[in-house]
């Protein structure tokens, strides 16, 4: 079943979006901070956006997250 | 003392590695912004950060000193002793990686809340913790003993000089900085040991002459060197208890990205051991063999052989071994640390809901306090050997209960908390009377722990529970936040606990209500959605199948045959 995104998981896909676009490093902490988020409680969330194929994660010692076309549609289609 | 210009420059290898360590200490301490930051790295770690933490850990002086000693005594049946350890990785990538991630407990203990309830997670905590103290301490002195017959400087001062380092790096970062400094820890044991084999087999004539050599045993190029005793509890030991019972290797799992991850760093792990300790350990011991052919104590196999390398791999080597420890002690001391920070600190005395700089400082203070037992208990070990025996005994005791909490829907608190109290004090009883001669003291801890569990969870399936019929009920909040969370996903213990400041008793007793309302549905291991997202094929029945009872009948009853036969070996 595909659910949709509530605001705060918007709010971080938002804020991987400008960061790739930005070309500025997207880790997981880069993200966390830009976002204004708490590092601990966003790590479900950056999983399930990851899970439900909203961005992909790389990295070996940082997870650096990009968004994906799916991410960028949805952010689209919330008028984000 | 005079240093040979050889000593001086294994030294110089020895400060470059050591200032790298301080530096990745201090880079990873800008990370660290919350509790599971501090003590799971903000469950960022890729597959290879985990898995050079599962290597770095189990990797020890003491692991590759003894695959020489084995292979040296026994040939090649010595391999069983670290083949054992490796096969076990393997086998936990298949069944303990998925689920414990899963579960997202920091600790083994607190697994145990959300399965059993407090009192469990608190009895298990204070076995774990001291399991941990034990290993951390049996490194420093391994860390010690190289230091001395390395350089001739006294144990202590080597124990000392690792001591400092290590409070360094772990109070700056903790356990980011325990996984990250990892790297260059393995970086220098994935090269030493390959090369100094590599370098022993060109040294000594190939394997025409280790086949060549007269005098040695019949089944020395066979597997059945060691005996019978000896090989059960190897696997008993580094197959099955080393693995699941150590809180830190449960941590790391815990700590991954996800449970991809989490199931490629076992594996990585398998190939990792088994590429830089199992063949380059087994080879030393094989050639040892022949440059040193009448050895009395067969631990001094690898040393020596060290000794008599090139400078360069020398000090290489002698770094590996360093790092080995060093490795191992860092992990853990964080297993304890997290242990008294997350069940003892924040569950039983009440600060779950502290502001997070609070309790990193508390995570610190602990950090350096746990240290610093462990520093006064390795200078007082009378041995290496003496330190781990208290790490299986300690650890084993939680064993029935962890699997029964990963697989068995008809686990009860009271099979957890008789099994756990039963198996440690026989155990550490057995081993303090001395009579670890006889046969290791793990073998009681281990079949009891197993079989009491299931037994009394079978009898108390029958009979109802034999205490706490009433439990206090969950607040209303806790409830509706995991509904509202569900409103638009699917989510996992671990995404309650990252997400919701309230302690693990609350957390199981609101989703054991939210499912018997039929409100939510289990869909997979402590994965969870809300009903009306749910069909009925998709409910997580396989822990509660007869087939499943049966799978935890036959492991108790493997337990016990274990037990009798190494009973009737022994005597």
């Amino acid at each position: 079943m595909e659910f949709k995104l509530n605001q705060e998981e918007l709010h971080i896909l938002q804020t991987i979006k400008r960061l790739n676009d930005k070309g500025e490093k997207s880790d997981y902490y880069q993200v966390v901070d830009e976002a204004g988020a708490n590092t601990g409680l966003t790590v479900p969330v950056i999983s399930r956006l990851e899970d439900d194929g909203y961005i992909t994660t790389n990295g070996i010692i940082y997870r650096y997250c990009h968004i994906t076309d799916k991410g960028r549609r949805t952010l689209t289609e919330n008028g984000m | 003392m005079a240093l040979t210009m050889a000593q001086i420059l294994q030294i110089c290898i020895l400060v470059v590695y050591l200032v790298v360590l301080l530096i990745m200490g201090k880079m990873s301490t800008g990370q660290v912004k919350s509790n599971t930051d501090y003590l799971l790295s903000g469950r960022q770690m890729s597959w290879i950060i985990v898995a050079g933490g599962l290597v770095g850990t189990n990797f020890s002086g003491a692991v590759i000193t003894s695959v020489s000693n084995f292979a040296y005594t026994y040939g090649l049946g010595g391999m069983i002793y670290e083949g054992s350890t490796v096969i076990g990785f393997l086998l936990c990538a298949f069944l303990y990686a998925k689920r414990v991630r899963l579960s997202g407990a920091f600790t083994i203990a607190e697994l145990f809340e959300i399965r059993y309830g407090l009192n469990v997670r608190i009895i298990a905590g204070f076995f774990i913790m001291l399991s941990g103290i034990s290993a951390a301490s049996s490194q420093f002195k391994a860390i010690g003993l190289i230091f001395n017959s390395m350089f001739g400087v006294p144990e202590n001062v080597g124990i000392i000089i690792a001591w400092v380092v290590t409070i360094a790096y772990m109070t700056m970062g903790g356990f980011a900085a325990s996984n990250y400094t990892i790297i260059p820890q393995m970086a220098c044991c994935f090269i030493a040991f390959p090369a100094v084999a590599v370098w022993a087999i060109g040294k000594f004539g190939g394997f025409e002459t280790l086949t060549a050599m007269p005098n040695l045993p019949d089944t020395y190029f066979t597997l059945f060197g060691p005996t019978l005793k000896l090989v059960l509890t190897w696997i008993l030991q580094w197959m099955w208890v080393n693995e699941w019972g150590s809180q830190w290797y449960f941590q790391r799992t815990s700590a991954a990205r996800n449970v991809k991850h989490a199931k490629k760093a076992f594996v990585a792990t398998f190939a990792a051991l088994t590429i830089m300790c199992l063949i380059p350990g087994t080879l030393i011991g094989l050639f040892a063999r022949i440059a040193y052919p009448d050895l009395v104590n067969a631990e001094q196999s690898l040393s020596l052989m060290i000794s008599i390398s090139p400078v360069f791999l020398g000090g290489l080597a002698m770094t590996g071994v360093f790092a080995a420890a060093m490795s191992t002690v860092d992990g853990c001391g964080m297993g304890a640390v997290t242990v008294i920070v997350r069940d003892f600190y924040q569950r039983a005395l009440g600060h779950m809901d502290d502001d997070p700089k609070k309790i990193n400082r508390a995570s610190r203070i602990v950090t350096f306090v746990v240290l610093v037992v462990i520093l006064l208990m390795a200078t007082s070990l009378q041995s290496v050997i003496a330190g781990l025996n208290f790490l299986f005994v300690f650890s084993s005791g939680n064993f029935g209960a962890l699997i029964a909490a990963l697989f068995w829907k008809k686990a009860s608190k009271e099979g957890a908390l008789i099994s756990i109290l039963t198996a440690g004090i026989v155990a550490v009883g057995w081993t303090l009377a001395g009579q670890t001669i006889v046969f290791d003291g793990i073998w009681w801890s281990f079949t009891l722990s197993v079989t009491l569990m299931v037994v009394i969870s079978l009898i108390v399936h029958k009979t109802g529970p034999w205490w706490g019929k009433s439990e206090k009920p969950v607040r209303k909040q806790v409830k509706d936040d995991i509904l509202a969370f569900l409103s638009n996903r699917t989510a996992t213990m671990s995404d309650f606990i990252d997400r919701f400041h309230v302690n693990s008793s609350d957390l199981r007793l609101a989703v054991s209500e939210l499912t018997m309302e039929g409100k939510i549905v289990e869909i997979d291991y402590m994965t969870y959605t809300l009903k009306e997202h749910s069909s009925p094929d998709q409910v997580f029945t396989k822990d509660s199948t007869v087939a499943r009872d049966i799978h935890m009948i036959l492991v108790a009853a493997i337990s016990v045959v274990g037990l009798v036969t190494i009973w009737i070996i022994s005597h």
